[in-house]
């Protein structure tokens, strides 16, 4: 019953609009025409329950073949379709560009990565190059970043490279004892603790930084990248 | 109040133009059209708020946006190639202003072809043989 109501009131709309256009039109010479278009809006909507029960999605098919007509006559068809041809090569083209950059930062970060572990001899973690198209259209080297792998100094890393794999002993239970008792006690267990932890880190500090600042000295003079750009995270920091 | 300016305003076009014609045609002929693109462009918002209410109505019946904008398109062609035949016409061209009629009759006509399409195909695809639709 509701979509009887909603339908008759369609076509009440649909006869009131085509009164309304006929009244609004300038002149007699267009009348007739108008006329034949008002008066088949009307048969669709009349019709539009049957059309809908058997060509399914009417409306859809109507709109597209509307559309159709407008753009029939005139150029906009041609400008749309030349608006989607630029569009899509442009879209094919800063994918193509991106592929590019992707490429040349993988090539990068493997010479790099090589270079710094043959200068070096420290074990790096992995490399990480950020290359962006500038606005003239070159590829420029926005960021790069090497991390160090935690396996210590240089010497040592360089030696056990050279030295054979020994075999691996399994891991022994480990017990820990905590005596909760002196835990709890005063602060100076905890101060000493922390003074042995403080002298320590201040070397392995400064001995990261001075690698680091080889191995941005080595990148920065093999591949031309400035070195401000070049950062180097320690093994140190490789958690936070 | 507004018709009374716009036909005072139309009074003296007219004789400016009875007065010029004899010496100068064609600034008879720009005076005219510009008289009627000038009532044309103070009329839009009067036009704005019956084209409003149309779709209001349309909303509230439920009736299909399409139908609504084909038929205002329907009327924007019919009163454009109006406007434009007469100030051709205006200007004595009697051929160019049908030439241009024509083409509006021809873009109307042309917002009909879907309709018709689809009325056809529907009544093909109810004939029990009709087509293969």
């Amino acid at each position: 019953m509701e979509a009887l109501g909603g339908w008759l009131r369609q076509v009440v709309a649909a006869v009131l609009l085509a009164a309304l256009i006929d009244l609004l039109l300038p002149n007699r010479t267009m009348q007739r025409y108008v006329r034949l278009v008002a008066g088949l809006f009307i048969l669709l909507t009349l019709a539009a329950p049957l059309l809908t029960w058997i060509q399914g999605d009417m409306d859809a098919k109507l709109a597209a073949g509307i559309e159709w007509a407008e753009r029939e006559p005139g150029m906009e068809e041609d400008e749309g379709e030349l608006a989607w041809i630029m569009a899509e090569a442009k879209r094919i083209g800063d994918g193509r560009n991106d592929q590019a950059a992707e490429l040349a930062a993988t090539g990068l970060e493997a010479q790099i990565r090589s270079a710094v572990e043959q200068e070096e001899g420290v074990t790096v973690d992995g490399v990480d190059v950020q290359a962006a198209w500038s606005a003239d259209g070159t590829l420029e080297v926005g960021a790069v970043t090497v991390r160090l792998k935690p396996s210590g100094r240089a010497e040592r890393t360089a030696d056990a490279s050279d030295a054979p794999i020994a075999a691996v002993d399994p891991v022994e239970p480990v017990t820990v004892d905590i005596d909760v008792g002196e835990a709890r006690g005063p602060d100076g267990p905890a101060v000493r603790a922390d003074a042995e932890v403080d002298g320590e880190p201040d070397a392995v500090d400064e001995a990261a930084a001075a690698r680091a600042g080889r191995i941005a000295a080595l990148i920065a003079g093999r591949f031309g990248i400035a070195t401000a750009r070049i950062d180097v995270v320690p093994a140190g920091r490789q958690g936070g | 109040m507004d018709i009374l300016q716009i036909v005072g305003i139309g009074l003296l076009t007219a004789v400016l133009i009875l007065v010029i014609r004899e010496q100068k045609p064609m600034f008879a002929f720009l005076l005219a059209t510009f008289f009627g693109i000038a009532i044309f462009l103070a009329l839009i918002g009067k036009i704005g708020g019956v084209v409003t209410m149309i779709e209001e109505l349309a909303d509230r019946s439920g009736i299909q946006s399409v139908y609504l904008k084909t038929m205002l398109k329907i009327i924007g062609i019919a009163y454009i190639a109006e406007f434009g035949a007469q100030i051709v016409r205006d200007a004595g061209l009697d051929s160019i202003a049908s030439k241009i009629e024509f083409a509006g009759k021809m873009l109307i006509l042309v917002m009909a072809v879907p309709i018709i399409s689809i009325i056809i195909e529907t009544v093909l695809g109810l004939l029990p043989a009709g087509g293969g639709a």
